[in-house]
């Protein structure tokens, strides 16, 4: 195999190229950023309690717009977010609903007394198995589920205002509009 | 280097008997399907450790379950099901060999023989 000289260094070029866009590639993929498996699949039958204690399943789920977030007592970054929830007030027909993963329901009731409690409903999961039912791996962690209970989309990590704005309100507008020409 | 050596092995025969001490099974079955479970699977937040060495949270929660399966006499394939279809097929720490991953199962091999042909060529080259 007889190359040119031309031909040589566009080999070359070509494999640099190729090597630094792998790079380049890498550098902006996070592996914890995990797509959920449960997108576009059914909230998961469930049965638990309220922080209070009054018994919940998956029915909840069902009839309405939910934004599902998961947040515990013990996790500083959801104190974070939690401004974020106070500060936001939820279109009409969406419910804002929590999970409070891995934390006693006293903890939590304490939490959202100092913090305040944007929440609709707050459901107690203390030893986190709602959470793998969910597909739960780091919180805060945040759902949208449609009307008919089915899971649309997720996002791991705090939910900001831009966030919102660019992110979650058109496809909350998108799903109303669905379930309206329905 | 010695000395190293049996620390080494002192903490995992440790971490060994913690893990038999926290998962008693009566059924040594059982024990194994447990112990070749908890390898299977990959710790979603320290991701390149399997669930067997991870000390998250996330991980202790995941071998509770893996552990209330086996003792409901759940299968290994249905216990895979259970955790693929609720964290992706990246809980697997080997991934399936689906049309999605079949790049990453046969690149290696198609770069060695891509290799292969390059040093071949060369030979010939210089032969001449």
């Amino acid at each position: 195999m007889m190359m040119s000289r031309g031909q040589r260094v566009g080999m070359t070029v070509l494999t640099i190229a190729v090597f630094f866009s792998l790079l380049w590639v890498s550098l902006h993929h996070d592996p914890h950023r995990l797509k959920s498996a449960l997108i576009g699949k059914t909230v998961p039958v469930f049965q638990a309690d309220d922080i209070a204690g009054k018994p919940l399943n998956q029915t909840l789920f069902y009839g309405k717009i939910t934004v599902l977030n998961v947040f515990a007592s013990w996790c500083d970054t959801c104190a974070v977010e939690h401004v974020f929830w106070i500060n936001r007030s939820m279109p009409s027909d969406v419910q804002l609903v929590a999970l409070d993963y891995m934390d006693s329901p006293e903890k939590a009731a304490e939490f959202l007394k100092d913090h305040g409690n944007p929440y609709d409903v707050v459901i107690s999961d203390p030893k986190g198995k709602l959470g793998i039912d969910f597909g739960v791996y780091g919180v805060p962690e945040t759902y949208l589920i449609d009307q008919a209970g089915v899971i649309r989309f997720k996002r791991v990590g705090v939910v900001t205002s831009n966030q919102w704005k660019q992110v979650w309100l058109p496809r909350i507008r998108s799903l109303e509009v669905s379930h309206a020409s329905t | 280097m010695r000395r190293l050596s049996v620390i080494v092995l002192g903490v995992l025969l440790a971490v060994g008997a913690y893990a038999a001490d926290h998962y008693p099974f009566k059924d040594p079955k059982k024990q194994r399907q447990f112990n070749e479970l908890t390898h299977t699977f990959r710790c979603l937040v320290c991701q390149n450790e399997d669930l067997a060495a991870s000390q998250a949270t996330l991980a202790m929660r995941l071998k509770d379950q893996l552990y209330e399966m086996v003792n409901k006499d759940m299968t290994t394939p249905q216990i895979k099901q259970y955790m693929v279809h609720r964290y992706g097929d990246f809980i697997m720490l080997k991934p399936p060999l689906v049309p999605r991953t079949a790049l990453l199962w046969f690149l290696p091999v198609l770069l060695l023989l891509v290799g292969v042909l390059i040093l071949w060529r060369m030979h010939r080259r210089g032969g001449r």
